[in-house]
């Protein structure tokens, strides 16, 4: 178990000195001290309005960073721990390594950038919540695990490599984007909401329809839009940049009388992308 | 003032604060573009009975259009945002979402909304699906051909209705003539549109009648027929009268329209067919938008 950093968000931290900045004392003070036992705390040069943290090192013992964010920037230069995002509302977090599982859960806004890979049960919901990611767009460069976007509502996830088990399970609505094939538990018990993978799924759910070779008059809009969230080079980004391709579509999930949709294209090109 | 040998008229035509909204139709092609938007503005010529006055603004390549395929900017214009709200579902439901592979878009952004795919959802009979994309959303309702797209809603923004030319001529061939320059002229500029059949109107209206139902009726005193009968405005060379209704989203924007029809129109036809170019005007005291013709000109 890791640290628990509620407190490290760009809008909490960003009116306070250097000094009163390493007085604080972290969630479990007792046990973990203060900010300063853990970081050296500096104030860089001012050239934007927008608050801005920047936290530099090995953050992978630090859970639930940007916690409750809801403005500004925060950088994480290197990994991070379990629940990053957890709750977030607005503004824009970017780890330039990995996240642990639980991140983006209950998410309501803003915007959560990874370049490296997520861990599981990213944008799902807290304990206790129907509801995982609400709104907000979630980037991913490289891989996530199980349970992707479970009970997501609204917003977009798109993740640039392969995924685990269960992504898009009990989907309300929203996109997930995925630059890899997805598993046979890929949009179990989905209402609403649309799955996009660059490669086949290796085998559709029951609740499935057998797929069509028909491509959704709003695909155009949604791949623009796509190409601007995926990371670029991405294997994902690699598949939307090619023009044209047709598309299959399977509507589901009719277990629980979903009018969820998977789609992929029909040309394999995750072979002319080698991941 | 002259131009080109014509003479204008001291007069100004006298517009209107009106509301107004810009869709985006799309299609597979220009062609079933074309017709949703000709059978959408259609019966939209005038407010006295139409409801809303509606033309093409634009014809759009794949390149201006928010899915990538042909497309036609459409301007509609009413008294009132109530008015709007009521014409625009119910013209595109019936002339849109019926028309063969075309998608529907707002045009224009603003703060007070006017429903679009909100009300034509409930065609899907629960199978339709939203979308929400860049903080816009988008309503897929499956039809014949696959699936209808269309924005949740447009908004609505202040505009101009009623600025206008009458062209008085000599025959009514050489007033077609220069009619037809005028508003070809005047297709190509933005934020404008023309909403009577080919741009002109031969029953230019007054305010009011002697029959207690109608609120608008024959201007007799340009009814070159009448000229001996009632009270006319028209010397003895003037045979025909067309006017061009103009709508636009500015004031600017309209009188940039006046100058190129005026333009065009004295171009058109030979000096002498064309006897004036004057304006229609209620003596100031209904619109406040004024368009001086010899202002417009400068």
């Amino acid at each position: 178990m890791g640290t628990t950093a509620r407190i490290l968000q760009p809008c909490l931290l960003c009116h306070l000195t250097p000094a009163q900045v390493q007085r604080l004392p972290l969630e479990d003070a007792q046990r973990f001290g203060k900010i300063g036992d853990w970081f050296d705390v500096s104030i860089g040069p001012s050239e934007s309005t927008v608050h801005q943290l920047v936290l530099e090192g090995d953050c992978s013992g630090l859970d639930f960073v940007g916690h409750s964010m809801s403005a500004g920037t925060l950088l994480v230069v290197g990994d991070v721990g379990r629940g990053a995002a957890w709750q977030m509302s607005g503004g824009q977090m970017q780890v330039s390594g990995n996240v642990g599982s639980h991140a983006a859960t209950s998410m309501t806004g803003g915007a959560l950038r990874i370049d490296g890979s997520a861990g599981d049960f990213l944008a799902g919901p807290a304990p206790g919540q129907r509801v995982g990611l609400a709104t907000g767009s979630i980037r991913i460069a490289g891989g996530a695990g199980d349970f992707l976007g479970r009970r997501m509502r609204s917003g977009l996830i798109a993740v640039g490599g392969s995924v685990g088990q269960y992504p898009g399970i009990d989907m309300v609505a929203g996109t997930i984007a995925v630059g890899g094939a997805l598993p046979e538990t890929a949009g179990w018990g989905m209402k609403r909401g649309t799955l996009f993978c660059g490669s086949p799924p290796e085998k559709l759910a029951g609740g499935f329809s057998h797929p069509r070779l028909e491509t959704p008059a709003v695909w155009p809009l949604l791949r623009w839009w796509l190409r601007q969230r995926a990371a670029p080079g991405s294997l994902l980004d690699l598949i939307l940049q090619t023009q044209g391709f047709p598309l299959y579509r399977s509507l589901g999930d009719r277990a629980t009388w979903g009018m969820g949709e998977i789609i992929w294209p029909a040309t394999e090109l995750s072979s002319v992308f080698p991941a | 003032m002259n131009v080109k040998g014509v003479p204008l008229d001291s007069t100004f035509a006298e517009a209107f604060d009106m509301q107004a909204t810009r869709l985006i139709i799309t299609a597979m092609d220009q062609y079933w573009a074309d017709q949703a938007a000709n059978a959408f503005v259609g019966f939209g010529t005038s407010v006295i009975a139409c409801g809303v006055e509606m033309g093409v603004e634009q014809v759009l390549t794949p390149e201006q259009t928010p899915d990538g395929r042909p497309g036609v900017a459409v301007l509609a214009f009413a008294v009132s945002g109530k008015e709007l709200e009521k014409q625009i579902p119910r013209r595109a439901g019936q002339c849109i979402l019926t028309c063969p592979t075309t998608a529907l878009f707002a045009g224009i952004t603003g703060k007070k909304p006017i429903p679009l795919g909100k009300t034509l959802r409930f065609f899907g009979d629960g199978y339709q699906i939203s979308k929400r994309i860049a903080g816009r959303r988008y309503w897929r309702i499956p039809v014949m051909d696959g699936e209808f797209l269309c924005e949740e809603q447009t908004y609505r923004v202040p505009g101009i209705g009623g600025g206008n030319l009458l062209l008085l001529g000599s025959h009514v061939k050489s007033v077609s003539r220069a009619c037809r320059a005028a508003v070809a002229a005047i297709a190509p500029l933005p934020s404008v549109i023309t909403p009577f059949p080919g741009g002109a109107t031969r029953s230019g209206s007054k305010v009011g009648s002697k029959y207690d139902s109608l609120f608008a009726s024959t201007n007799q005193a340009y009814c070159p027929t009448l000229r001996g009968v009632a009270a006319s405005v028209l010397d003895d060379h003037v045979n025909a009268v067309l006017e061009i209704v103009i709508d636009g989203l500015t004031a600017e924007a309209i009188s940039s329209a006046m100058r190129a029809a005026i333009v065009a129109a004295c171009t058109e036809v030979n000096p002498g067919e064309l006897v004036a170019i004057s304006a229609g005007n209620y003596g100031g005291k209904l619109g406040r938008h004024h368009f001086h013709l010899h202002q417009v000109m400068q």
